[in-house]
Parts: structure tokens; C-alpha cells; sequence
């Protein structure tokens, strides 16, 4: 019998333990004492018993319910007065059919409850149905002037005003706040409480359960769901079938109406509870998982945590909800995988760190990162930092293509210097010979393409040949690979290119060659070097340090960190601060750089935007300039402190370069 | 009697858990953050300005050996053949933060300030008993091979790696003819290549089983070293072999240690002839996250752990002397506790021959 059951497919072990939890129910009439048989006269069989099987059990009961929806259709009715019925009901067939054909977690809500109101509650958001689907119609007794009992079939809507003029008003006045025009505002005063203990996640789970909006949040995610299932639905299904796609189009278009009011953490919120509301240890294990990827799939954690990675995983330059999920069941599933995967075309040091770590450093990690840097084509770790740490402050959210990634870098340095007036700070010039005037002119560029500024190199040169070259038209330079540059194909023998080595290219040096209609263009020369003082060197040029240049941009103070009880309190008083500081690359990558001599010392920046405390020890989230933005390292405060006072001796004014700015 | 005995144990215990290693730090009348080069007998150092100078301080005599911009440092080393010195000068250390900018390469007769520019590049090396020094440019991924016998020698090797733009290869010349030295393939997995300079080619002679691993190589008299360490928890071990390398052969090597830990490695082999020195991953003798300085006799395979810091990152020989940089200050793995205040501390512990 065992074994029996084992092999049944799941489906009809699910309609075994429904058909026992729907005969309990009516059997005893107990729930709904109004549903009770009553002296209607039904052509209608008696329920039958477990011991028959479940085919025919359900085979009974699409019968019974043909037959009752044949005799109900004789007596279709649009009640408008409510005089004509003196009590209103659902048919006890109709009911059984709803019982037997609903999902069990939705009847779960019905489990030790006296209330018919929920029962009406969970047909007025559709999470019950009948052999046939959906409900439209229903099929109802009452009671009329006459004092007759009656069974008719009502539409759905007929039966909901009629039956709220006798019983649940509350029911009407919930439905109000969930209609489309109440979402958004309802949606923003509810709140939906995200466990972090077991026993907090029990005590949730069971709030829900007898919270009466219960039902009408799970109608909004059905809908929501039903529409989605349509959109992948509706393609596949032959133009012949008008009235299928008819239904299917009206939920996607429901379901998109939907969509904007209830924002993504609410939904995936919402698909927890209603899909596991009867599964206490599924809904509980996704907000008790530890992993940042599970809590970023749920929308509790930011999708730039895993966006950028999961693009550069998968090769894509837009990625869905779905692509997400997927990057986030590899990394869950395969911890090794984050270590070589994610910083493809965005060069960084390698290996990276694995997906277990990542997580860890994330679930305690404050640095906001909507972009995707590349420290490998900047060359400049200063520089780098200054991005990463404007970037946080401001939320600035960058695209960041193979191609654009180290120019949005050097813009945030470029601007940051020019807004300061501090004109020495962006000294990268394109010069030439005016041969009429036979004068030098130069013109100021940030390397790399980029849509956002006049200062980008490519336009830069576009201006400068136009103006050399006396072309009438415009001229618009392109960034060219020197791998797939090819003189003699078309594409290549007429317009500006300027050609570069991948391989032998940052943003600080990258020889080119540039060529107008096939023509090399020898006479530009790239002039100037970006020398900057990222913490002060000297008491002249303090107020032009970039430590300075951005406490002054961002409007906000640092403070300089010394040990690690102080970085501690910095942390536990700060929701968005984040500390950055210099040390020597030898002692934060000791695996890469190692010293040959006394003194040596590869000063490179760094952030440290979190702490990991646990009973064993504390280590803190670490982005070295020359890491990976998207993979910080959990470091130990001794490495950062040996850096920082190695780096210190060797610093003109001996500063102490740990700050911490909030 | 039983009581006494016990007694005698659990103080012996206390004694040795209590036991630390204390490690005598440098104390010279020139301020250490100053000081770039002291020779093994004390008689010159090299030392550097805060306006960019570098000094050769000799017996009551400094003269200037390079001048540079405001803020420059300086990095000088030798080896044990004591013919040559290299210094490597970087004009914008503060104000042009790039692990990979190209510094300034001078070379010089051991102790004399006279200086020649032999090129640009990073991680400058003497090799084969002062005859060559190579440096690198991590732009171009090319190892530069410049010949101090001849004037003019040179060659180049140019490197496959493209995943990781900060590797620094480590290399050494077997001889005149060719040079082992470590590169990353396509997947960032490390590979050890011998380079022939009559034909040109390079031949892989061990591959690492994944990218989570690294190899050093270090050369000393006829000793060739090569370690291999893990630097990933996915790929937990480290290992040292050793070789002949008048007679190399890469299936003729001794392993002399290995360890299921992931060592940081900094292989030094030339201070002494038995014993090599590296960075031991510590942690299952200390029970949490580690690594000290540790010693490895090359006959006996013995391991002595030379320092109690938890947290060593580099161990430097400079020109003979094992310096451990901790914490902004340096201290002496090989010298005697005694000597703490002068430049004569500099003199070798002869216990520790």
C-alpha cells in the first residue's frame, strides 16, 4: 500500500489529501453549518466515500456538477432588487465542487474557521474554483418572497452585491481598498514584515494566516501570476482559438495594470506568502537563507548586488527578473563558480573571490554599486576610488559597457576636479599646430568614448580633425580594436578611426593611431599626466587633495579611524558610511606583490564599506581599487592596519590614512 | 612527591604556551622610513630625501647618487655575488597611485653612486652571479633581459596573460642561454615555461591544475627552488622542490616540503646554504587564521616557525640580512637579540650560520 502511494504521481497524492480535507469539511457541516444538505430537491448522488478511487471520485464530481450547472442554467436570474430573495446562499454542490477543485493552500485558510465570510472572501479574489475553472457564474440557493426555496444561477458579480446587502460588509469594504484604483495606496500602507529568527517567521506565518487580507493580497499576486503565465501561454496558441486568447490577453492586460502599483519587493513578498502560505518551511526559508542571492531574488537586498555579475555571466546587455534568478540558483548552488566568473571585459585582479564569500561580505556590506568599473583599463587606482566613493554618495547608476566602463571613471575624476576650479587637476590635453595661425593649440580630453560629455576623446578629435583637415561635413571619430581594424574593407576606408591595441591600452596609456579616410593622422600629441595628491602630501596643496575635493563635493566630514574599536562605532552609528584609506599593496595582496627591499611599497586605495562580527572573529568588507567592484574580499583588520602603518612611513607628512566619512 | 611532579609539568606547560618569539627590531641612527639599503658589513647604506634624492651614505661621507621630483622613492637591491646594484625610481609614488606605472631602472657597481638608466619597467632583477637583470613591463607583458657582461645583450620574452593585468612573472636564467620563468594561459592558469634564447621558443614545463594556484621560483649557487602554493581555499596545498640547476631537469626535483595549508610563499634561498626562509600559513598550530615567517633546513626538511606577528605579509633578505616589515617597523629574523640600537646590529647572528 506503501509502495502503492509512492508511485502515485503527485498530482493525485495532492487530490488525495484535498478530497480528505474537502470531505471533512462538508461531512460534518461543520464550518459552514449553512452549506448543511437541505430539503432541496437534488437529482444529485450522495458523496462518495474514500475507499472509492480518487478518478472516480473526481469524475463523480465533474458529473455532478455538469448536471447542476444544466439544471441551474434553466433558472438564470439577474436579481436587482434584493426583495426578490429573503436569503441568499451558495449551493452546497457548488460549494463541494469549489472545495474539491481549489488549491489546498487557499482551503487551508478555511481550517478552524467558523467565519463564511473567509469563504466568501477567498471566491471574491478567485482563489477557488470549480471543475470548469475560474468562476463566472454560481449557482446559488435562496429563499424567495414567497418563501421558497430556490437553486438559480447568478453571475459572479450578481451573487457578490446581493450577498454583501445580507451578510460581510466587511468583505465589500476590503474588496474597495484592493480595487485597481486603491492599490497603489493601499499596497503602501500595508506592511509586510520580513522574519529574521525562526520563531519571528512562525509568528509571522500565522498572522497571516488569520489576517483577512490575506485573501485579498493573494488575489492581487494571483492576478498578477495568471497574467504572467498568459504572456508565455498566449504565443503558442493557434490564432483559431479566439476566445482561449481572448481570456488570456484580458489577464495579461489585468495582470499589467497590476504591475506598476505593487513594487517588486511587495510582489516577491506577496508570491512567498500565497504560494507557501499553507508551507511554513518554505515561505520561512527564503527570508531565514543567509545568502544574499535568495534575499536579492526576493527583492529584500538591492538587484545591483548581482545584475552586473550575473550580465557579464551571461553575456547580456539587459537582463530580466528571470535571468536573475537563474544567476542566483548558480551562485547559491555553485560557490566555486564566482571565483573565475563576472569580471569578463571589465579587468580587474584575478581570481576572484567565491560565491559563498561574496554573499557573507554582502550581508554586511554598505557600498552602493550601480555600475561596473574596470580597474585593468584605467590604470589609475586613485582615480578609481574616487569613482567608487562619489558613486555610493550619490547613487549614480552607469551603464558601464566593455567600452564606456573606464571613461565613466575618468569623467566622475574630470568633473570633480573642474567643478573644484581646481584646473591643474584634469591636465590631459590633445595639442597640434594651427598651420594658419602656426600656433599650439590644445584641447582638454577624457579618454574613451562617451555619449555624456564634449570632453571625450573621441569627440575631441572629431573637433580637432574637422578643423585641421578644413572638411566641410562633420567629422565623428570612432574608437576602433586594432584586432578587427581593417584598412581595406569598406567600412574602414572612408571617416575618422582611431585605432588602439587592446592589449597594450588603459586610459593613462593607450598609444593610437588615428586615421582620417585611410589617411594617418601623425601631428596630434597627447599631452599631460593626472598627478594628484589623494590624501594631502603637503600643507599648500591640502585644499586640492581628492580627499578634500570630495568631503567638500559631498558636503561631509570625515574622520580619521585609527584602530579598530573606532571602526567598529563608525559602522554601528552609520547606515551608509564607508571608510577609504591607502595602504601598500603588499600587505593587502600579499599572494600577488611581494617586497624585495626596504620601504617598498605599492600605496593603492581602498574602501571598506562593512564589518563581519561572529563568535570566532571580525573581518571587514574590503574593495581594493585594483579588485573587482562587484567582488569585495573579507579581509582581517590586521592586514589593513599593517598596510595603513607601513604606508604611513613612508607618507611626507607621516598621515595616518584610514577615514571614515558618513 | 606526585604533587611536585605535577606541579613541575603544569609549570613547564605555562612556560611554553607563554613562550613568544621575540624578534630584535632595527634601530639605525638614519630614520627607517629614510632607509633603503644598508650593505652587509655596515660600511654604506643608501638612504633617501624627502626632496627626491637618493644618498650613498659612506664612511663620514653622503653624496648624492640620483636627483628626482619632490616625493620620489627608491628602491635599491643586490644579490649575494655583490657586483651589482639595482635602483628602481618612482617619481610620482604619491601623486600617480598605478600598481603598473613604469619606474625609472638605474644600475650601479655595488657601493658606488655612479649610475646608468638601463631601462623602464617594474620588479627589476639581477640574475646568473650579476650578469643580467631583467625587468618587467606590465603594459606590454614583456620580461626585459638586458646583459651586464656585454654591452648592448638583450632579449625579451613576451607574456600570454591577458585575464590578470597586475601579474608580475617571477623568473631565473639557468644559464647564459635560457631562462624558467611563470606566465597565465587564457584561463589564468599558472604555467612554469623554460625559454631558450638560441631558438626563441618557450617550452610549458608545468602547468598548475587550476587558476587557484601560483608558482615561485628562486635560484641560489646550483640550487633551484620552485614552490607552488595554493591561493584559494578550493586549492589547499603548497609545496617546495628543489632541483640542480647546472643539471635541470624538471622530473628530477626533491620535494623538501609540502603542506595541506595555503602557504603565502616569498621564497628566499640566497642567505644561507641550508636553509631557505618563506611565509608558512600558521593556522592549524595557532588555531586561527595565521602566517609567520618560517624557516626550512633544505637536508632535514626541519620547518622553524621565526616569528609570533600572525599576520606576515613580506620577509626581505637585503644583502644578506632577513628583514621582517611589520607593522611601520623592521625586524630581524636572523640576528642577535642583543644588537637593537645601531647600524652594527646589521652584523650576522653567527649562531645562526
Amino acid at each position: 500500500m506503501q509502495l502503492k502511494s509512492k508511485m502515485l504521481p503527485q498530482f493525485w497524492q495532492k487530490q488525495f489529501y484535498k478530497i480528505i480535507l474537502c470531505l471533512g469539511l462538508l461531512s460534518q457541516a461543520y464550518i459552514f453549518p449553512t452549506y448543511s444538505q437541505e430539503d432541496l430537491s437534488a437529482k444529485i448522488e450522495t458523496t462518495p466515500g474514500i475507499i472509492e478511487s480518487l478518478l472516480e471520485i473526481i469524475d463523480i464530481e465533474k458529473t455532478q456538477y455538469a448536471a447542476l450547472i444544466k439544471e441551474a442554467e434553466t433558472k438564470s436570474l439577474l436579481i436587482t432588487d434584493d426583495d426578490q430573495v429573503k436569503e441568499i446562499k451558495l449551493d452546497p454542490f457548488f460549494v463541494k465542487s469549489l472545495l474539491l477543485n481549489s488549491e489546498n493552500r487557499y482551503l487551508n485558510f478555511l481550517k478552524n474557521q467558523k467565519d463564511e465570510c473567509r469563504l466568501i472572501s477567498l471566491f471574491q479574489n478567485n482563489l477557488i474554483k470549480t471543475s470548469r475553472g475560474l468562476v463566472n457564474r454560481v449557482i446559488v440557493n435562496y429563499v424567495d418572497k414567497d418563501n421558497e426555496r430556490k437553486r438559480a444561477l447568478l453571475t459572479r458579480s450578481n451573487f457578490l452585491e446581493l450577498y454583501f446587502k445580507k451578510k460581510c460588509i466587511n468583505n465589500k469594504e476590503l474588496g474597495q481598498l484592493f480595487e485597481t484604483n486603491n492599490l497603489s495606496k493601499t499596497m503602501k500602507s500595508i506592511s509586510l514584515p520580513t522574519p529574521t529568527t525562526q520563531n519571528q517567521c512562525e509568528q509571522i506565518l500565522e498572522d497571516w494566516q488569520k489576517n483577512p487580507n490575506t485573501p485579498f493580497l493573494c488575489g492581487v499576486h494571483e492576478t498578477i501570476s495568471r497574467g504572467e503565465k498568459a504572456k508565455i501561454i498566449l504565443p503558442a496558441l493557434s490564432t483559431i482559438q479566439r476566445n482561449r486568447r481572448s481570456v488570456l490577453q484580458s489577464r495579461i492586460n489585468r495582470a499589467e495594470v497590476l504591475i506598476p502599483k505593487v513594487p517588486y519587493f511587495q510582489r516577491t513578498y506577496l508570491k512567498n506568502l500565497c504560494e507557501n502560505i499553507d508551507n511554513q518551511k518554505n515561505f520561512c526559508d527564503k527570508y531565514l537563507a543567509k545568502d544574499i542571492w535568495s534575499q536579492i531574488v526576493t527583492g529584500e537586498k538591492p538587484d545591483y548586488l548581482l545584475k552586473f555579475k550575473c550580465k557579464n555571466v551571461l553575456g547580456k546587455k539587459k537582463i530580466t527578473k528571470n535571468d536573475l534568478r537563474k544567476c542566483a540558483l548558480k551562485f547559491k548552488n555553485e560557490p566555486k563558480y564566482c571565483l573565475s566568473n563576472g569580471n569578463k571585459d571589465h579587468l580587474s585582479i584575478y581570481p576572484l573571490e567565491n560565491c559563498n564569500n561574496l554573499s557573507d561580505s554582502y550581508n554586511n556590506s554598505q557600498l552602493v554599486t550601480k555600475y561596473h568599473d574596470c580597474p585593468g583599463a584605467v590604470d589609475n587606482e586613485g582615480i578609481i576610488n574616487t569613482h567608487r566613493l562619489l558613486s555610493h554618495f550619490n547613487g549614480a547608476e552607469y551603464s558601464s559597457t566593455e567600452f564606456t566602463c573606464a571613461s565613466e571613471v575618468n569623467l566622475t575624476f574630470a568633473d570633480l576636479n573642474i567643478n573644484a576650479n581646481n584646473s591643474s587637476g584634469w591636465p590631459l590635453k590633445i595639442c597640434f599646430k594651427n598651420l594658419a595661425t602656426e600656433l599650439k593649440e590644445c584641447y582638454p580630453y577624457v579618454p574613451g568614448a562617451s555619449k555624456n560629455t564634449n570632453l571625450s576623446e573621441d569627440l575631441v578629435i572629431s573637433k580637432i580633425i574637422k578643423k585641421t583637415e578644413r572638411t566641410p561635413f562633420d567629422v565623428k571619430c570612432k574608437l576602433v580594436n586594432s584586432n578587427i581594424y581593417n584598412p581595406n574593407r569598406l567600412g574602414y576606408k572612408t571617416g575618422c578611426h582611431i585605432v588602439y591595441d587592446p592589449r597594450n591600452c588603459t586610459s593613462i596609456h593607450c598609444p593610437k593611431k588615428i586615421y582620417f579616410e585611410t589617411k594617418l593622422i601623425d601631428y596630434l600629441i597627447y599631452e599631460g599626466k593626472v598627478l594628484y595628491d589623494y590624501f594631502p602630501t603637503s600643507f599648500s596643496n591640502e585644499k586640492y587633495a581628492i580627499s578634500n575635493l570630495m568631503n567638500d563635493s559631498l558636503k561631509k566630514e570625515s574622520k580619521m579611524i585609527r584602530n579598530l574599536t573606532a571602526l567598529k562605532f563608525f559602522f554601528k552609528n552609520t547606515k551608509k558610511g564607508i571608510i577609504h584609506g591607502i595602504g601598500c599593496a603588499e600587505d593587502l595582496y600579499p599572494n600577488t606583490f611581494q617586497r624585495q627591499s626596504m620601504n617598498e611599497c605599492k600605496p593603492i586605495p581602498f574602501i571598506i564599506d562593512g564589518i563581519i562580527q561572529n563568535k570566532e572573529k571580525t573581518t571587514l568588507v574590503f574593495r581594493g581599487a585594483i579588485s573587482d567592484i562587484h567582488t569585495p574580499r573579507n579581509i582581517a583588520w590586521n592586514m589593513i592596519f599593517n598596510a595603513v602603518a607601513n604606508y604611513k612611513e613612508l607618507h611626507p607628512l607621516e598621515t595616518w590614512t584610514l577615514y571614515g566619512i558618513k | 612527591m606526585v604533587l611536585s611532579k605535577y606541579t613541575s609539568i603544569f609549570f613547564l606547560c605555562m612556560a611554553s604556551l607563554g613562550a613568544e618569539i621575540k624578534l630584535p627590531e632595527i634601530a639605525t641612527k638614519q630614520a627607517t622610513n629614510n632607509l633603503r639599503f644598508i650593505s652587509k658589513d655596515g660600511k654604506f647604506s643608501f638612504y633617501q630625501r624627502r626632496s627626491g634624492s637618493l644618498l650613498l651614505s659612506t664612511n663620514y661621507n653622503v653624496e648624492e647618487v640620483l636627483k628626482g621630483k619632490e616625493g620620489s622613492q627608491y628602491k635599491v637591491i643586490s644579490s649575494p655575488a655583490q657586483k651589482y646594484q639595482l635602483i628602481e625610481q618612482n617619481e610620482n609614488f604619491h601623486t600617480y597611485l598605478s600598481i603598473r606605472k613604469l619606474n625609472n631602472i638605474y644600475i650601479s657597481k655595488y657601493g658606488q653612486k655612479k649610475v646608468r638608466k638601463i631601462g623602464e619597467g617594474v620588479d627589476a632583477r639581477l640574475h646568473f652571479n650579476d650578469t643580467w637583470v631583467s625587468f618587467f613591463n606590465p603594459y606590454m607583458m614583456t620580461i626585459n633581459f638586458v646583459g651586464l657582461k656585454t654591452l648592448g645583450s638583450s632579449f625579451q620574452i613576451k607574456l600570454q596573460n591577458t585575464k590578470n593585468p597586475y601579474f608580475i612573472p617571477q623568473r631565473v636564467m639557468l644559464n647564459d642561454k635560457s631562462v624558467l620563468f611563470t606566465d597565465l594561459n587564457g584561463n589564468a592558469t599558472s604555467g612554469l615555461i623554460e625559454f631558450n634564447r638560441n631558438t626563441g621558443k618557450s617550452n610549458l614545463l608545468l602547468k598548475a591544475e587550476n587558476e587557484f594556484s601560483k608558482y615561485e621560483l628562486c635560484a641560489h649557487s646550483d640550487n633551484l627552488y620552485i614552490g607552488s602554493f595554493g591561493i584559494r581555499s578550493i586549492s589547499k596545498y603548497s609545496s617546495i622542490t628543489e632541483y640542480t640547476r647546472s643539471n635541470f631537469n624538471i622530473s628530477k626535483g626533491r620535494i623538501i616540503y609540502d603542506s595541506k595549508f595555503n602557504d603565502r610563499g616569498s621564497i628566499i634561498c640566497n642567505s644561507s646554504d641550508e636553509q631557505i626562509y618563506f611565509i608558512q600559513n600558521t593556522s592549524a598550530a595557532n588555531g586561527e587564521e595565521s602566517y609567520e615567517a618560517a624557516t626550512l633546513n633544505t637536508k632535514t626538511k626541519k620547518v622553524s616557525t621565526l616569528s609570533n606577528f600572525k599576520w606576515v605579509s613580506s620577509i626581505i633578505n637585503m644583502d644578506d640580512k632577513l628583514i621582517l616589515p611589520y607593522h611601520g617597523k623592521f625586524y630581524l629574523l636572523n640576528s642577535k637579540q642583543a644588537q637593537t640600537t645601531n647600524d652594527s646590529l646589521l652584523n650576522k647572528d653567527e649562531g645562526s650560520k
